[in-house]
């Protein structure tokens, strides 16, 4: 096989791997990232992983693309010298790949601090909401900043009704085990612990039905331990608030 | 120039020792017991493997009801469990106690009796927790991780067998771990120093370390578990962070949990990966330096199996910073692996497929090791599908790429036969299609937001991602089925082994397929460590 020969399998070969994974981001946008996120806490996680999953799909075309070429290239074939050359290591190469990594990653982390309010910090007017968790369902009680809703505890335990636009305060608490609430367009999941309070919150910034389970397993009915979160208008809310009792 | 089939090593004496049932279940000589320590683990491995197949049956489409969520729930629980601590833990012992002392040059373990008695423990401590499959109400049902308060609240005694097991199987790793410490650092032939011991026999040394230090704490943790549940304690109740507790106890010996597999494999692959690329270890010092560094670095980063807990944000910094620390010595074992392949001669023999194989998928389990430390995103995709695809890329890789590498590189030392090279590497392939199919869909099945542990789903979206899982999971298990039918069969067809088939580097290769009783006739000047490659290129220099 001659040089030129030999450069032009490269290049066909290199086009193969690369040309698919340009096309593929655009097919796999849903299957290869969280939910669409649907308000500030879900979209910062939705940032962060897209920065996380970037950099290392890079350093996993760069690193197996290294592995896979040096297992072509320098398979054993007859005609070669049986005894390659003996090196026993590289100290430049090898602080190379030591410090190269921890940049990467004092970079990943300086994005993550740079992102992080938007996924921890409720704002200070937010509704708050009670969550109750039991095996096996979720039910809700509004608190603070939720007008005419507050102290009130819905009928329809699985279902959470808010207003659009609205922050939303989770307090979450347990009552027979731990469990976990877990809605992946809204924002971090949460666990609830049996005598502990946590809390997590998000926004949505439309409106719509947004679905998710626990995430902690309970026990025999954890699988179908659903969680509906219904986003509503402003007047809609006001409306459903009134409503009740 | 050196060539091939030089420096054969002096015929040993081929006396097999006494043979039939009494002589295997009364043995205490080291290969016997690694062999043993191989079957017991092996069958686990099939075990669990087979209660993946039915998690994998039951999940195959949206609300299917093959099987009962309680059944699922036992399955699930007894999968992990088995495939954690019977089968990849104790693997590493077979393989530790096989070849170590034949690496290092010595006659036998330091404490064969002790030895002897950690096999049988384990055997023990697997029946028991297995026996809650036919009595006491059903085996356990709390997961692996057994979080309170659901395991204190599980009716029957399933869990406390669990419980009662999980001891037995522990003073077994933690009697051997004290064998393999005393065996490395006291048993060594002349002229074998810490710094030219195989880097199989670093990693056992740290592994068992480690387990000495992280053991204990499962046993503490489990102790207060079953008081608590038998005897009215209350260590975790609710209102006192009880439960909270137990997982951080759980986790703080859980994550070393995670290296104590994962080193050994590693130890696997810088052995195969020399002798097949015709090279030395690209960096032999730099690979016994970030061993020890994952091994001390495992123990700090637990928390960040809990960030979902309602940890404090310094708290999940810290855990984030040293998850992500851990790795960058993960990443210097990769590079050099690939720096001894590179400018080699690399033959592709089935262990060196394995081999190949492990670095490409544990690089993808630890690429998204990064993702899951970083705890903003883990506080999406953790319990969910991503992270089961994660710890499957992790800890799924080392025992079916090396685990099974070891096993094609070192099966023909402990029988005396090869085995049959064709189907060597066809099972190879039919593994890693099989492992790729199972759990590359389930990074998706996460991000679309299925959690872990469900007995059944009705979100139809993920109906093709499962699909394409439970297809690859019986790929998967066709390929341990070969693997198993070509161990079985070269026993009687395999070509008689050679003392040394690969033109391997260390002392176990010196000596006969399989060896005597007392192990060497002889041994060589040990000088590097690589002692038959200096015998092969002394041997040249002198005919030249």
């Amino acid at each position: 096989m001659t040089v030129a020969h030999r450069l032009r399998t490269l290049v066909a070969a290199v086009t193969a791997v690369v040309a698919p994974l340009m096309l593929a981001p655009a097919a796999l946008a849903d299957t290869a990232t969280p939910e669409n996120p649907a308000g500030p806490a879900s979209h910062a996680i939705d940032d962060i992983y897209r920065a996380v999953i970037g950099t290392t799909m890079v350093i996993f075309i760069l690193v197996g693309g290294w592995l896979v070429y040096s297992a072509i290239r320098f398979r054993a074939r007859p005609g070669r010298p049986i005894d390659p050359p003996q090196m026993h290591g590289s100290s430049r190469l090898e602080w190379g790949w030591t410090i190269v990594p921890v940049l990467i990653l004092v970079g990943l982390a300086g994005y993550t601090f740079h992102k992080l309010p938007d996924v921890k910090n409720a704002p200070s007017d937010s509704m708050v909401v009670s969550v109750l968790a039991q095996q096996f369902q979720f039910s809700y009680t509004y608190g603070g900043n939720s007008g005419a809703a507050q102290g009130k505890t819905p009928s329809t335990a699985t279902t959470l009704v808010v207003p659009e636009n609205t922050p939303v305060k989770l307090e979450v608490h347990a009552k027979d085990v731990a469990h976990d609430w877990w809605v992946p367009a809204l924002g971090p999941k949460v666990d609830a612990i049996p005598g502990q309070t946590t809390t997590t919150w998000f926004r949505a910034d439309h409106t719509g039905t947004f679905h998710g389970q626990c995430s902690e397993f309970c026990g025999v009915g954890h699988a179908t331990m659903a969680i509906t979160v219904k986003v509503v208008s402003a007047s809609d809310w006001r409306t459903y608030a009134g409503g009740l009792k | 120039m050196v060539t091939e089939a030089v420096a054969t090593p002096p015929a040993t004496g081929h006396a097999p020792g006494r043979t039939g049932f009494w002589s295997w279940v009364t043995t205490v000589d080291h290969k016997r017991i690694g062999i043993l320590y191989l079957i017991t683990t092996l069958f686990f491995f099939v075990s669990g493997g087979l209660m993946a197949l039915a998690m994998r049956i039951q999940l195959e489409h949206s609300s299917n009801n093959v099987i009962s969520a309680d059944s699922y729930d036992r399955i699930f629980t007894m999968h992990g469990t088995t495939m954690v601590f019977l089968f990849t833990v104790p693997v590493m012992a077979a393989f530790g106690n096989y070849v170590v002392p034949l690496m290092i040059g010595a006659r036998d373990m330091a404490f064969p009796r002790l030895n002897a008695a950690s096999l049988w423990l384990l055997l023990f401590g697997g029946i028991v927790m297995y026996s809650g499959f036919v009595w006491g109400g059903g085996a356990a049902d709390a997961g692996w991780t057994g979080y309170p308060p659901l395991s204190e609240q599980s009716p029957g005694h399933g869990i406390d067998l669990w419980i009662v097991g999980l001891h037995i199987v522990t003073i077994s790793s933690v009697i051997g771990a004290i064998n393999f410490i005393c065996t490395i650092h006291n048993m060594r032939a002349p002229g074998m120093r810490l710094s030219r011991i195989p880097l199989f026999v670093w990693t056992i040394d740290v592994y068992a370390f480690m387990i000495v230090l992280a053991l204990p704490l499962l046993s503490g943790a489990l102790t207060m578990l079953l008081l608590d549940r038998n005897y009215g304690t209350s260590f975790y109740a609710a209102g006192h962070y009880g439960p909270i507790l137990y997982q951080h106890l759980f986790w703080a010996f859980g994550h070393p949990e995670v290296y104590i597999v994962a080193l050994p494999g590693f130890g696997m692959i810088s052995e195969i990966v020399p002798v097949f690329s015709r090279k030395p270890l690209f960096g032999y010092r730099a690979l016994v330096y970030a061993t020890v560094a994952i091994g001390f670095l495992a123990f700090l980063v637990w928390g960040h199996h809990m960030f979902a807990v309602g940890m404090s944000t310094p708290l999940q910094v810290w855990f984030m910073l040293t998850s992500m620390a851990i790795a960058v010595p993960t990443g210097i074992k990769i590079f050099n692996w690939v720096g001894t392949m590179w400018m080699g001669q690399i033959r592709f023999e089935p262990p060196m497929l394995f081999a190949t194989g492990f670095i490409l998928t544990f690089l993808i389990g630890g690429l998204s090791g990064i993702a899951v430390a970083t705890f903003p995103v883990d506080l999406y995709v953790t319990d969910s599908y991503f992270v089961v695809a994660h710890f499957h890329y992790v800890m799924g890789s080392i025992p079916v790429f090396a685990v099974l590498g070891g096993l094609h590189y070192w099966y023909p030392k402990m029988t005396g036969r090869m085995l049959d090279r064709a189907l060597g590497i066809r099972s190879f392939w039919v593994l890693f299609v099989g492992f790729n199919l199972t759990f590359f869909p389930m990074h998706a099945m996460g991000l679309s937001g299925m959690p872990r542990r469900v007995a059944t789903y009705t979100n139809t979206d993920w109906n093709v991602y499962n699909q394409i899982a439970t297809l690859g999971a019986f790929v998967l298990g066709v390929g341990v089925l070969m693997v198993l039918i070509n161990c079985l069969r070269s026993l009687r067809y395999g070509r008689i082994a050679p003392a040394d088939p690969w033109r391997g580097n260390t002392l176990e290769w010196y000596t006969s397929s399989p060896p005597p009783p007392h192990n060497f006739d002889s041994l060589p000047p040990i000088r590097s460590e690589r002692p038959l490659d200096d015998l092969r290129r002394e041997a040249a220099a002198a005919r030249a």
